[in-house]
């Protein structure tokens, strides 16, 4: 047997999973907003680094970052101190997610909203929330189906009002954070807290030995792509904040209503809902398909998302362009995609078999069951029970209240009072065979009462052919008689 | 040995086979004499007369007193009330709180006493008024004695849903199940048979007596003082159902007619008619009402709101109806199928907050120790059973899903074979990959994969069983489902004992039910 068939390389496999293997045409922002929104050395990374590491458990590797770190820590790993707590804040995000918001706010309270300014602000939340939700996310991160020009360029131009980066950007880290779930890599990592997987991520400094990389060519090759994140700040300025105001400034001349309402706090809304995703996803709801992993289905989660809250079934089924599976659950996100699929402005939608769906969620009820299971008093096993010949039953029987069912002698001592049908039934099977008895000849005994029954098993008598399944031996006993009547 | 044979002779498993049953009875004559014989003679001669009367006329069909109380007077009440009455309900409000408190009296008379002390066991009264009350007001239902009643209800709950010998089987229809059993005097081989059942069961019970009264004397160090206390007992209340069975009419007509009339008239200040009708006859029509509807509805599956509508059992027709309104129109019974799986116990459910008036009545008799031996299941036993349910369940389920053949099905395939395979599959564009020594068919899941089609390809005709474990991504439990189904052949590469392992895992909790026969063929197979 000295023939094997060569196993793939792993290094190779990774680069290619981090997209590293071949020349990516870098495409830069264009301007200041480039510069800003650098995440160079996050991604600054080479595959053999990532191949080297993702083979050694978790607990190694974050020993081994340890120790590299040991001389020259990152910020990330300093303590906060009044002297560096400035250099430890990305800045560029917490302006833009935190500052500009409470502006917003504060100004909204001096300046009520006109009916229309409203309207408005609905609209382009639901523009923005949905670009960010059908397109960002399962149209780019997920590839879940195709999509023709007009509607990819819908999606990039409202999916950058926003406000929550460039397509690239986005589903890079969101391949990522679906790649690395629950580890050190995933950058909103769910283990560190409700806070900073929604915001705590983004506005601090990200440390850089958890840098990870996934593959983006495909979206790299979309000239769409391309062009939101090489004009991302003016189109995120136009879309987000400067369209809004001049509509409601022009139809109904309210500059400053449309600015806030339809601008900022639109685009910090949708922010928001979208952290929640990262962090309410992870922390609230039940888990009916895989609890190894923290993601989780809640309603209320979906309910603020447009229909992303079914988020353990997203888990394990990533490409999957439905989020919700039943009706009744919300997920418009997935009838706004299906609407487009029969407009014939979508097409190739990827759906999971029903059949393996069903596997996820029947194996995690075993699994729940089994939990359940373990708790509770079964019985010895059959086969840990010691070997009791005639003699010594003989000899403890009545001594003991000893009763032989199915070659298995049960100890029924203390439960003589409590047989529900009655003492003397028991008191004149002890020492004896009642296995007929018990079966059906008197009495054909419930589930629960060969449950009871096994709970009382002391030993297998000699040459007997004890087996565990009691009830299953009953059915057949009476199916027997059944056919012989 | 010889004391073994002879329990097991002196149980009479086949009713129906009349020899034997003829064998056994003369046994049991043979052994204990007397009173046993009578029995026999006394149960031959009730069947001859069933056989007679069943050439009989069709007159004696029909269950008279029955139709009486369930159909006529409530017919006639409520034309009255429609008809002939100014105001349906009474303008004495005096009357309606008498009527109200009435219901619950006699209603908790029938469900405590009929049902679960003496058709159930569930517990015993230690009180003779208590019996005086059960037998009294109970029969104010007007729903037969408690010997025909108890007969018919344990007949119902051994043969559950079987058209034949269920009195009250739901697969008769709704109407049957409900009101149309007690007009009809039962013909059926079930009232005769478990009569007869009633009496074989009798004769093998004095004769456990017997031997148990023997084994009494043998083994004292399991004896306790209450044994006579309970033999006493048992004769006791066969002598008060007996004795309830002949006064059953004068018992309905005082505890329906005089006492609600003579309450109404002398404390109440109203008529004679109203004290009939009120207290009398429409709380009549409301407890059989409340009575009847547990064995209809709670036995109809759509009748039900509930998702786990039976977490015990579903082999028989009782449902868990946790709809509020089906759980007070039937007094708190409405969980039937909690109550067919454990019958035995005073409560309807095992839950505490449930509403179920009888469980609270029986406790407080019990903290007054007007009735002791509670019967209550173990908590662990309910949860058993509710597990083993769902197991059940999900088997089933299981067992309608596809999950890739199983390993010990795939042809095996030497590395040389699959390497030309390989060479072949190149111009046709499939794509193969091994994970764990199976070889999988990736061809039809590639476009879908959620990694992309990339590191599909570059894997082809390799080993990726790192990669797909971690190396390059740790996958989830629905893609290791998914790829077992697409498995298509096993590498021969000679390391058969970790496959056999393999093999056993997966297929082992595949399929429970055969897991042990299968589990033993692998360990022959292994062993040879």
């Amino acid at each position: 047997m000295a023939e094997k068939v060569d196993s793939v390389d792993i290094v190779s496999l990774n680069s290619i999973a981090a997209g590293t293997n071949k020349r990516v045409p870098r495409v830069v922002a264009a301007g200041l907003g480039g510069k800003l929104m650098g995440t160079k050395s996050l991604v600054d990374v080479t595959a053999e680094q990532i191949s080297k590491t993702s083979l050694e458990t978790l607990e190694e590797k974050d020993r081994r970052e340890r120790e590299k770190y040991i001389n020259k820590a990152h910020i990330s790993e300093k303590p906060w101190t009044l002297s560096n707590w400035h250099e430890h804040i990305n800045w560029l995000n917490m302006i833009l997610v935190v500052m500009i918001p409470l502006i917003g706010i504060f100004s909204a309270f001096k300046h009520p909203p006109q009916a229309k300014t409203m309207v408005l602000a609905a609209v382009c939340y639901a523009f923005s929330g949905l670009s960010i939700t059908a397109g960002y996310h399962r149209l780019y991160a997920h590839k879940c189906y195709d999509a023709c020009a007009p509607v990819r360029l819908f999606f990039a131009l409202f999916g950058a009002g926003a406000i929550q980066g460039s397509i690239k950007w986005w589903s890079h880290s969101h391949r990522v954070h679906h790649r690395y779930t629950d580890t050190p890599r995933d950058p909103y990592d769910a283990r560190r807290g409700l806070w900073y997987s929604h915001m705590g991520w983004m506005l601090v400094k990200a440390n850089p030995k958890n840098r990870a990389r996934a593959d983006i060519s495909d979206l790299t090759s979309d000239w769409v792509v391309n062009f939101q994140h090489r004009h991302y700040l003016s189109l995120m300025l136009f879309m987000g904040l400067i369209l809004p105001t001049l509509i409601s400034g022009i139809f109904w001349g309210d500059y400053l209503g449309g600015f806030l309402y339809a601008g900022i706090l639109k685009s910090s809304f949708i922010q928001q809902a979208t952290f929640c995703v990262n962090s309410l996803a992870h922390w609230i709801g039940v888990q009916p398909f895989d609890d190894r992993r923290t993601p989780r289905d809640h309603v209320v989660t979906a309910f603020v998302t447009f229909g992303e809250g079914y988020h353990n079934f997203h888990h394990e089924f990533p490409s999957d362009y439905r989020n919700a599976l039943k009706w009744y659950q919300y997920d418009p996100t997935k009838i706004v995609i299906y609407c487009m699929s029969k407009l014939g402005l979508a097409w190739n939608l990827k759906k999971f078999s029903s059949n393996a769906i069903q596997q996820g969620i029947i194996q995690q009820q075993q699994k729940k069951l089994d939990m359940m299971k373990s708790k509770l008093n079964w019985g010895s096993s059959v086969d840990k029970l010691p070997i009791m010949d005639r003699e010594e039953f003989n000899a403890r029987a009545k001594k003991d209240g000893l009763i032989i069912i199915n070659d298995i002698v049960h100890d029924v001592k203390g439960f003589i009072k409590s047989h529900p049908g009655g003492q003397a039934v028991i008191r004149a099977s002890l020492g004896k065979n009642a296995t007929d008895a018990f079966y059906g000849a008197v009495y054909a005994h419930s589930n629960a009462a060969h449950n009871m029954l096994a709970t009382m098993r002391i030993a297998v008598i000699k040459d007997g052919d004890g087996r565990g399944d009691s009830f299953e031996i009953q059915q057949q006993y009476l199916a027997k008689h059944e056919k012989s009547e | 040995m010889d004391a073994e044979t002879n329990i097991n002779s002196g149980l009479p498993y086949n009713l129906r086979d009349r020899k034997h049953r003829i064998k056994l009875s003369s046994n049991g004559a043979d052994s204990s004499g007397g009173l046993r014989n009578q029995l026999f003679i006394q149960a031959s001669h009730m069947k001859s007369n069933i056989n007679h009367r069943k050439k009989r006329n069709i007159i004696f069909q029909y269950n008279y007193t029955n139709i009486v109380t369930v159909l006529i007077l409530p017919i006639l009440t409520i034309i009255y009330l429609a008809k002939f009455s100014t105001t349906i309900l009474p303008q004495n409000h005096r009357i309606l709180i008498f009527t109200f408190i009435y219901y619950n009296f006699t209603i908790l008379a029938f469900i405590s006493g009929y049902h679960k002390c003496y058709t159930h066991n569930s517990f015993r009264s230690r009180s003779v008024l208590l019996h005086y009350y059960f037998a009294i007001f109970g029969s104010s239902l007007g729903l037969g004695s408690i010997k025909w009643w108890s007969t018919l209800h344990k007949a119902h709950h051994q043969f559950t849903d079987n058209t034949e010998k269920d009195p009250y089987s739901i697969k008769r229809g709704f109407f049957w199940a409900h009101t149309g059993w007690l007009l009809v005097r039962f013909k059926h081989h079930a009232l005769s048979e478990s009569s007869e059942n009633n009496h074989a069961e009798r004769v093998a019970k004095e004769k456990l007596d017997d031997v148990s009264n023997e084994a009494l004397y043998e083994n004292d160090e399991l004896d306790d003082d209450n044994d006579s206390l309970d033999e006493n007992y048992d004769e006791y209340c066969k002598q008060l159902i007996k004795w309830q069975e002949r006064c059953y009419l004068l018992f309905f007509i005082i505890t329906s007619v005089a006492i609600p009339t003579a309450v109404t008239v002398c404390y109440l200040k109203d008529t004679f008619l109203n004290g009939l009708i009120y207290p009398g006859i429409v709380r009549m029509i409301l407890c059989q009402q409340s009575i009847l509807s547990t064995e209809s509805i709670c036995h109809m599956g759509y009748f039900n709101i509930s998702i786990h509508s039976q977490p015990f059992s579903d082999k028989n027709s009782s449902q868990n109806c946790s709809n509020p309104l089906v759980s007070i129109l039937t007094y708190g019974q409405a969980e039937q199928n909690f109550h067919h799986e454990f019958p035995h116990d005073y409560r309807n459910s095992p839950s505490s907050y449930s509403f179920d008036p009888t469980k609270w009545f029986i406790w407080v008799l019990h903290k007054f120790s007007f009735v002791d031996q509670l019967c209550v299941t173990p908590k662990a036993l309910v949860m058993q059973l509710q597990i083993q349910q769902q197991q059940e369940i999900i088997n089933r389920m299981k067992s309608r899903l596809i999950w890739g053949t199983p390993i010990s099905r795939l042809p095996l395939i030497k590395p040389r074979d699959f390497k030309k395979i390989i060479a072949s599959a190149s111009q046709t564009g499939r794509i193969y990959i091994i994970i764990q020594n199976v070889i999988h068919d990736i061809t039809p899941f590639m476009e879908q994969h959620p990694g992309g089609v990339q590191l599909l390809k570059a894997s082809h005709g390799k080993d990726a069983t790192k990669a797909f474990f971690g190396g390059v991504y740790g996958h989830s439990t629905a893609a290791t489902n998914l790829l077992a189904t697409m498995r298509i052949g096993l590498l021969d590469v000679g390391n058969n004992e970790e496959i056999w392992r393999r093999m056993v895992k997966e297929e082992g909790d595949m399929d429970d039910s055969n897991s042990r026969r299968e589990n033993g063929s692998y360990k022959t197979a292994e062993a040879a």
